[in-house]
């Protein structure tokens, strides 16, 4: 019996060292296997995160799709090096906006890829920093013992977006075994993004191998745009999901309303309090007596509002987009209202006239914008002028110059951070986010 | 040296001379350029004009003035514009509303431009601050070959009013101006 147990426990032993042992050559592959990736992992490989922070790893992985669905990985190679897309730093941004990317050669970081969202386009640029190449160097193939970061943010106080993104990281470098004379030491690198700023455009990364670096200098193209993702939702669902508004939409949008002398509308109001009432409900916009003008009704209730617009009143060609009034009601009535009692991106704004159907939607965060008892009044004069200069000799309006023009009257004259226009396509009821470009050549986004 | 002291002077008053420009311009002018009445295409429309509507007698006043256009944050520049000031009185003499004192950088209705299809017409920009904003185009054509009547015809671009206007509940709402009127020079 003694023999027996004996006999077993040798045999025990022998499983459990051959376990270790086995375990132990595991181990050591893995540990070749990681360094091995480290140094010359393919820019095509599915990106894992292995950089010590947290970063945005939703944007860097769209961002090697877009890059790898451009780029000549050949060129790539010769001209830059490897990008190692697991050690991609987005330094405190996570609004799909930034990253930083190590390119590779004999075995340490050379040079980073830049890759900047502007809109529905990214952007790729060189960047080469020393302090920032040393810290990636460092990051990647150091004995990093120990690492901290600070992000600081200056906040916009009229957008959701911050304007400035500081973020500050350390990294404790330790010796190695065979290191001898070897003292551990701390270093750190800052590194700003300006979000939505303009200055002199940093030298192009051209992944492609053509002259002028292909579309670098126009971007290419981003999928599924994150700050586009909530208002679409939100105008998506007032078309599937409130029918009230779908019909009163219906109700208006017919050449015998834009035959009226006057126009005509509906107002949405949060549900009455202390009911059980969960719509929105909507009221007519009476016309004030005796003009052709809508009037919003009374009340601190209403968060939102549908109208029409026109096509000839005394002769004369309405402008079949909002007004400079029609964007004070939307600001001073529906964003400060539904600011106060529900949520200040439930307000909006729509404009139903033949020559397309449009909606504000606000983004900012506050209600206090700041418009004076003069603001309207200066709003109608540069409105007024300018759309006069737009018009054909018959005071008829091509509509991609009336879109154009009121985009750069909230640019140049507006200037409130939040205000999207949205077009709607009458037929498809599908959205497009309408903004100008550097060039003031008006861009359709369409929502995801 | 006298020469060239007559030369470089020459050419400092020829650059500092604002451009000009044809009264049709609609596109975007240098800073401080002057779009121009050079052919007096305005003059005819300068003078009191009277019309009568809706039991209310009209008055309006032409004129032609060279004014700074500067809602265009670092590109102002100058044109010749028609201003207009009005006062109108109701059926037993009383001034209904006046602002012929205003300045004349500072009125109430400030002519735009040319619209030639499909007849000629000068329109003019309305905005009355004293009635909550309240906005219009007034489109103004000659009816007759010694240019001393006008078609007047008013577009309300109001558009909508909220109840931070006093007027929210008026019944009728403030309307100074005519909507389409024939009005005779004085």
């Amino acid at each position: 019996m003694l023999m027996k147990r004996k006999f077993h426990f040798t045999r025990m032993l022998l499983v459990i060292v051959t376990l270790l042992s086995m375990s132990s050559c595991v181990r050591d592959d893995l540990t070749a296997e990681s360094q091995s990736e480290k140094n010359s992992k393919n820019m095509s490989a599915k990106f894992a995160s292995r950089s010590f922070w947290k970063e945005d790893n939703i944007y860097i992985n769209k961002v090697q799709q877009v890059f790898l669905k451009v780029a000549n990985l050949e060129h790539v190679r010769t001209q830059y090096g490897e990008l190692n897309w697991d050690y991609a730093m987005t330094f405190g941004n996570f609004n799909e906006t930034y990253a930083l990317v190590p390119i590779i050669k004999d075995n340490k970081v050379v040079l980073l890829m830049e890759a900047v969202r502007t809109g529905h386009k990214v952007f790729f640029y060189e960047k080469d920093n020393k302090d920032l190449i040393k810290f990636f160097n460092l990051a990647m193939y150091s004995n990093v013992t120990k690492y901290d970061e600070v992000i600081e943010t200056k906040g916009d106080v009229l957008s959701k977006t911050p304007a400035f993104v500081c973020t500050t990281r350390w990294l404790t470098i330790g010796c190695f075994d065979n290191e001898t004379d070897c003292v551990p030491y701390t270093t750190s690198v800052t590194n700003c993004e300006y979000q939505g700023g303009s200055g002199i455009p940093p030298k192009t990364f051209d992944p492609i191998g053509m002259d002028g670096g292909g579309d670098g200098n126009n971007g290419y193209e981003y999928p599924e745009i994150p700050e586009l993702i909530e208002p679409c939702v939100k105008l998506r669902s007032k078309f599937t999901t409130d029918l009230k508004f779908k019909s009163k939409v219906v109700a208006i949008d017919k050449d015998e309303v834009f035959a009226y002398d006057h126009e005509m509308g509906f107002a949405a109001a949060y549900p009455p309090a202390n009911t059980n009432i969960t719509e929105t409900q909507y009221q007519p916009m009476e016309n004030s007596v005796d003009t052709h003008n809508v009037t919003l009704p009374d009340g601190d209730q209403y968060f939102g509002f549908i109208h029409s617009h026109n096509n000839l009143s005394q002769g004369g060609h309405p402008v079949k987009i909002f007004s400079p009034a029609d964007l004070a009601t939307f600001l001073t009535s529906c964003v400060a209202n539904a600011d106060a009692h529900g949520s200040i991106d439930d307000a909006y704004a729509m404009v139903i006239t033949s020559g397309g159907n449009y909606v504000l939607q606000f983004t900012g965060a506050s209600s206090g914008l700041g418009i004076g008892p003069n603001t309207i009044k200066f709003w109608k004069a540069w409105y007024g002028r300018e759309v006069k200069a737009i018009q054909n000799e018959d005071g008829s309006c091509d509509q991609g110059d009336v879109e154009k023009v009121f985009l750069r009257f909230l640019k140049e004259k507006v200037q409130i951070d939040g205000v999207e226009l949205y077009k709607v396509d009458k037929i498809t009821g599908k959205s497009s986010k309408l903004g100008l470009n550097s060039t003031n050549v008006v861009v359709p986004t369409p929502c995801p | 040296m006298k020469k060239i002291f007559i030369l470089i002077a020459v050419h400092l008053i020829l650059f500092s001379c604002a451009q000009i420009y044809p009264l049709n311009t609609n596109t975007s002018v240098p800073t401080n350029a002057y779009i121009q009445d050079l052919n007096n295409e305005l003059i005819p429309y300068e003078g009191t004009w009277k019309g009568s509507w809706d039991n209310k007698t009209f008055f309006v006043t032409f004129k032609r003035i060279k004014k700074l256009l500067d809602h265009r944050e670092n590109n102002p520049y100058y044109k010749d514009v028609i201003i207009g000031k009005f006062k109108v009185l109701d059926s037993s003499g009383s001034i209904l509303y006046d602002n012929t004192n205003l300045a004349d950088n500072n009125t109430k209705i400030e002519g735009a431009r040319f619209f030639t299809i499909p007849n000629k017409r000068y329109v003019l920009l309305y905005v009355d601050h004293d009635i909550c904003d309240i906005s219009g185009d007034i489109f103004l054509s000659f009816t007759d070959s010694s240019n001393t009547t006008l078609d007047w015809k008013l577009m309300d671009t109001t558009d909508i009013i909220t109840s931070s206007c006093q007027y929210y509940n008026s019944n009728p709402f403030p309307r100074p101006l005519p909507d389409n009127i024939t009005l005779t020079k004085q």
